[in-house]
């Protein structure tokens, strides 16, 4: 079961097998929106957590492949355990000496390896300055450099930051069928408009991402985004809202732009929803 | 200046009240021969029926079409215009509107509905071509179409910046 954790309206999926397996079963994109540990200060390639949109997470949870779930305040510890502060750094700071004793040892190693292996060039090289120096051969000082104690620089260790929760903090289920605190979207009318727009072009077999980029609702492809560019804007409007014609122009006139049509989306007659494309007539 | 929407230079200054914009008035307009049909038609307000007039010159004068004709709606309030964008092409549907009229999306489906051509030997989707007229004349078309229409790939060569091809074939073939 897929945990979709809900914060304040927005849903994030940290673990990455239920990440990929929303991708690869079920359709879904999402958006990435965590730091990359080993390279943090950029956004062009961000990490988990998965954020979904609120019509995909409702999507999984209606599919009853996913629950929606949110942190409790309190945290019990463990089988009886009394975990204070202190003890938990003691035992990182322990793990941490003994990461290093084990990257100096096994650095030290390679060193005298790597030495070896270059023993005779470095013999040489030493030969032919002593000669321009002009000094005597067969010094004391030939075999120095391998029997110098080697140090690994505190600096040069190397740290893992766990990015996945050592313990699984305690969570409850969330209903997403009524409103609450952390999940707002239930039963507002405009969420369940889109919802019905959404299930209806995910049920066609497109996917879908968010349309905030475009000036849209969603972005509508034929295949994955990382493979295709969207070929629709989708829009939600309802059946009886006034649309500006400055606006109309305004939204088709950036679809034509990005090779995009716009999409107006809005339930129509006898239940079903009603679709119409606009494009750029093409009349010079 | 003072009467909007006269085209014509040095109209002496009359003694009747500055027309409302977007209404024709002026001399040569006004006594138009398809003006006045499309005003006989008696579907419209003079806004819609003026921007459908600007639309027909357009379309004529401007763009070169064949065989536009005017057509009164009157379940939708409109003149619609009817032609061809060349000669042996089939009919399209033009709705002019002037810009301030708003329109919900219902609107414009039904709009679709009963303006559109029935294409009876193909099953093509509904389409109609809405036209927007500004106050100062400029007409924007935009093709509406019921259903899901794919935008039209891109022209790989035509798109590539001259340049930066040029650049890249010089890396490629050297």
């Amino acid at each position: 079961m897929i945990q979709i954790h809900v914060l304040e309206g927005a849903a994030l999926v940290w673990s990455a097998e239920d990440a990929r397996e929303i991708r690869e079963r079920f359709r879904l994109v999402g958006t990435l929106v965590g730091a990359l540990t080993r390279k943090p200060r950029q956004n062009a390639r961000l990490g988990l957590p998965l954020q979904l949109l609120p019509e995909e997470a409702r999507l999984l949870a209606e599919l009853g492949a996913a629950v929606l779930v949110r942190r409790t305040e309190t945290q019990p510890p463990a089988e009886g355990e009394e975990l204070t502060q202190a003890s938990l750094v003691e035992a990182y700071q322990r793990e941490l000496e003994e990461s290093y004793q084990e990257q100096q040892r096994l650095a030290g190693a390679e060193r005298g390896a790597l030495l070896a292996q270059l023993a005779e060039r470095i013999a040489q090289g030493r030969a032919r300055r002593r000669e321009q120096r002009g000094e005597m051969p067969d010094t004391v000082e030939d075999s120095g450099l391998l029997d110098s104690p080697f140090v690994l620089p505190r600096g040069s260790m190397m740290v893992q930051l766990p990015t996945a929760r050592w313990r699984p903090g305690r969570v409850e289920q969330v209903d997403w069928t009524s409103p609450s605190a952390d999940w707002p979207h239930a039963g507002r009318p405009a969420h369940e408009a889109r919802y019905r727009v959404f299930r209806e072009l995910w049920g066609r077999g497109y996917y879908l991402s968010g349309g905030s980029k475009f000036g849209g609702d969603f972005l509508v492809y034929p295949g994955d985004p990382l493979r295709f560019h969207a070929h629709y804007i989708a829009l939600c409007c309802p059946p009886e809202a006034p649309l500006p014609l400055h606006a109309l122009v305004a939204a088709t006139r950036l679809g034509t732009s990005v090779k995009k049509t716009l999409l107006l989306c809005s339930p129509g007659a006898g239940g079903a929803l009603a679709f119409t494309s606009l494009q750029w007539s093409g009349l010079q | 200046m003072d009467e909007p929407g006269c085209s014509a230079p040095g109209t002496p200054p009359s003694g009747r009240e500055p027309e409302p914009r977007g209404s024709p008035c002026g001399n040569w307009m006004a006594t138009h021969p398809k003006l006045t049909e499309m005003m006989s038609l008696d579907v419209a307000d003079s806004t819609q029926v003026y921007a459908a007039f600007l639309v027909y010159l357009d379309l004529l004068e401007g763009k070169n079409w064949y065989n536009v004709t005017c057509v009164g709606l009157a379940e939708l309030q409109l003149v619609c215009l009817r032609g061809r964008e060349r000669e042996a092409e089939n009919l399209q549907v033009v709705v002019p509107t002037p810009v301030h009229m708003s329109f919900t999306h219902q609107r414009l489906r039904e709009i679709m509905q009963k303006a559109c051509i029935p294409q009876d030997e193909t099953d093509s989707p509904l389409s109609v071509i809405l036209a927007i007229v500004e106050s100062d004349s400029t007409v924007v078309y935009y093709k509406l179409t019921d259903g899901f229409i794919m935008p039209d790939p891109p022209d790989d060569t035509e798109d590539m910046d001259n340049k930066q091809w040029r650049k890249k074939r010089r890396k490629l073939l050297r």
